[in-house]
């Protein structure tokens, strides 16, 4: 059963013209110009309980306006919202207690005070009973390692420590819904591992649905197994990330790595490379090819490749989701 | 819902505000420091203002000196704190989190502007010793006075968050709001009887003004305080701000519904 749906969801916003150039602050203060820019262009989506979804697209394509509203803090200009059967601008203070969010951009916690008494303040207004409180809030400090910095004013933290904290404002209600909007941005590598760890297990334990926006593939690979993608405000692909990875690349891609000795058969070879072998790069003693293994199987192909070259390394890899990625937000479409 | 199950999530809010007024020790260092001087200097300023004469239009210079100071002081407790913080939050576009709180935006601020005036009252309590000592405070002339200023004076509060609400609510539109603020606090200063008591204006302008609502925040309990307001008039007092009240939650209630639709998020 889907927990969260949206149909034909649009949001305008309209805004001043300003002119630019002779005059343009007199022509700014007189004229009523305005311009209206649709972020969300007929958006239609269902999310089913207990799936985490990585919600994609380039700069600017309408996610964070698609997660506002959501999340109940945009009204729509059309369409309809149900998040567990709450349209989530009408119902605000309800759906609150079904949602959690967090916003990679800013942060929820309040500035001056210590993380240990925003997490007590978000506790208290979400009218959580003592014990329930303290049960969350110790699983959580252990979870996300927060022990060392719970008395530190936010205004203080490391990105990455306020990270952990605002996700841990905004599952210590335990709320079946989670809207994430970018949470690992700017984070360090370990600081993300963290932080997909501890979705991934919210995700396992509580059955928690998350609806996740990232421009990092890492965070997808690790956590998501459907992704919606949207460009324009509109969305270009909506299923499992496997099936995306198999329109895209069914070929898997081959290292071949020789020794100084084998420099000149390397290149004699993909100087002359058989038609189902594709090249993707080269350059001394590496290259890397293709291999549609539909049309070659591929332990065929290392045959081939052994047989021709003196190989010290081989390796097979998938081709990485960052280049489909990037094949996408670059055509602005995707392969049916 | 009903409103009682919101109270922790309020209290919540206001014990939030209680302890951003104390985390920064300086500023409240400076505001007791600032209102020493403001005592002295507004005990000189009337003096030299009445000179020689012993009464004006009515008024003698003790009850003017305890106008004044008691103006001061209840300045500090009715400061527009809700208007300013609505703002505040719009700019930083922290308002998308409040939004998404298991209460209101608009009760989450009257509550975070309610926690303000209690970490507040200590401070006021702190200052008014000294105007005492210097004889410019003295207390209300009956018990009657002082409990009807202390009644008008908590209307007086509520009025002054709902007066300035809609000012703060302006930035739903307009995201910038800060020179419309300081416009009708500059306004607000005159018509309300802070700079000037009404009993000093002309007698046109004082009728106009009487029947405005930003008397109502500062003069109307000033007048009961130092005996001016008496008897049944500090009935009619209290029911006069009470109308102001309703017709400001009414005007609050009409922006809200048009305002939480347009609302944009800064940023992000």
């Amino acid at each position: 059963m889907s927990i969260i749906r949206a149909d034909a969801l649009v949001k305008e916003f309209v805004r001043p013209k300003r002119h630019t150039g002779r005059f343009a602050a007199i022509r700014n203060l007189v004229t009523h110009e305005s311009v209206t820019n649709r972020a969300v262009d007929g958006i239609s989506l269902e999310i089913d309980e207990g799936e985490i979804v990585g919600y994609l697209g380039p700069n600017g394509a309408g996610k964070s306006t698609t997660i506002k509203m959501l999340s109940g803090i945009l009204v729509p200009t059309s369409g309809s919202v149900e998040v567990r059967g709450l349209v989530p601008w009408q119902q605000r203070t309800i759906n609150a207690f079904n949602i959690g969010v967090v916003f990679g951009q800013r942060s929820q916690l309040w500035w001056d005070l210590p993380l240990d008494e925003s997490m007590n303040l978000i506790g208290r207004m979400y009218r959580m009973e003592p014990e329930h409180y303290r049960r969350n809030r110790e699983m959580l400090v252990e979870l996300l390692e927060m022990q060392s910095f719970l008395g530190t004013p936010v205004r203080q933290l490391s990105l990455g420590q306020r990270m952990r904290g605002d996700l841990a404002v905004a599952v210590l209600y335990e709320p079946p819904v989670l809207f994430l909007d970018e949470p690992t941005v700017g984070l360090d590598v370990v600081a993300k591992e963290r932080i997909r760890a501890f979705i991934e297990r919210i995700n396992a334990e509580r059955r928690t649905t998350v609806l996740l926006t990232t421009h990092d593939l890492g965070d997808v690979e690790r956590l998501c197994q459907r992704l919606i993608i949207i460009d324009h405000g509109r969305v270009l692909f909506d299923g499992p990330t496997e099936e995306l990875k198999r329109r895209y690349a069914p070929h898997r891609l081959l290292d071949i790595v020789v020794d100084a000795g084998g420099i000149g058969e390397l290149d004699q070879f993909v100087a002359s490379l058989p038609p189902h072998l594709s090249p993707i790069s080269h350059e001394g003693m590496k290259a890397t090819l293709a291999v549609d293994p539909l049309i070659t199987p591929l332990p065929a192909a290392i045959a081939e490749v052994s047989a021709a070259v003196p190989v010290t390394d081989l390796g097979v890899r998938e081709p990485a989701l960052e280049s489909i990625i990037r094949e996408i937000y670059e055509r602005r479409e995707v392969m049916p | 819902m009903t409103v009682a199950a919101t109270l922790p999530t309020l209290w919540a809010c206001t014990t939030m505000a209680l302890h951003r007024t104390w985390i920064y020790r300086a500023r409240i260092a400076l505001w007791v420091f600032r209102n020493l001087i403001m005592l002295f200097s507004l005990r000189m300023i009337w003096t030299a203002v009445y000179g020689e004469r012993q009464i004006m239009n009515g008024i003698t210079l003790p009850m003017m000196m305890v106008y004044v100071t008691v103006a001061m002081l209840q300045q500090y407790l009715l400061e527009p704190v809700a208007g300013a913080e609505i703002e505040r939050r719009i700019q930083r576009g922290t308002i998308a989190g409040d939004l998404i709180r298991p209460v209101g935006l608009i009760p989450q601020i009257l509550a975070y502007d309610f926690g303000t005036l209690l970490g507040r009252v200590p401070l006021v309590g702190v200052v008014m010793p000294f105007a005492a000592l210097i004889g410019s405070l003295q207390p209300p002339p009956s018990v009657g006075a002082a409990l009807g200023y202390l009644a008008s004076l908590i209307l007086a509060y509520v009025l002054s968050a709902l007066v300035w609400l809609p000012v703060g609510m302006v930035g739903f539109w307009t995201i910038n709001v800060a020179g419309i603020r300081f416009l009708a606090f500059s306004v607000f200063g005159f018509v309300s009887g802070q700079m000037v008591p009404l009993w000093f204006m002309p007698d046109a302008i004082r009728s106009v003004l009487e029947w405005l609502p930003f008397q109502a925040v500062v003069f109307a309990p000033l007048a009961i305080y130092v005996g001016d307001t008496t008897g049944s008039d500090i009935l009619v007092t209290l029911a006069m701000q009470l109308f102001w009240i309703a017709v400001m939650v009414g005007v609050v209630r009409f922006l809200w519904n048009r305002g939480a639709n347009v609302i944009q998020i800064q940023g992000g």
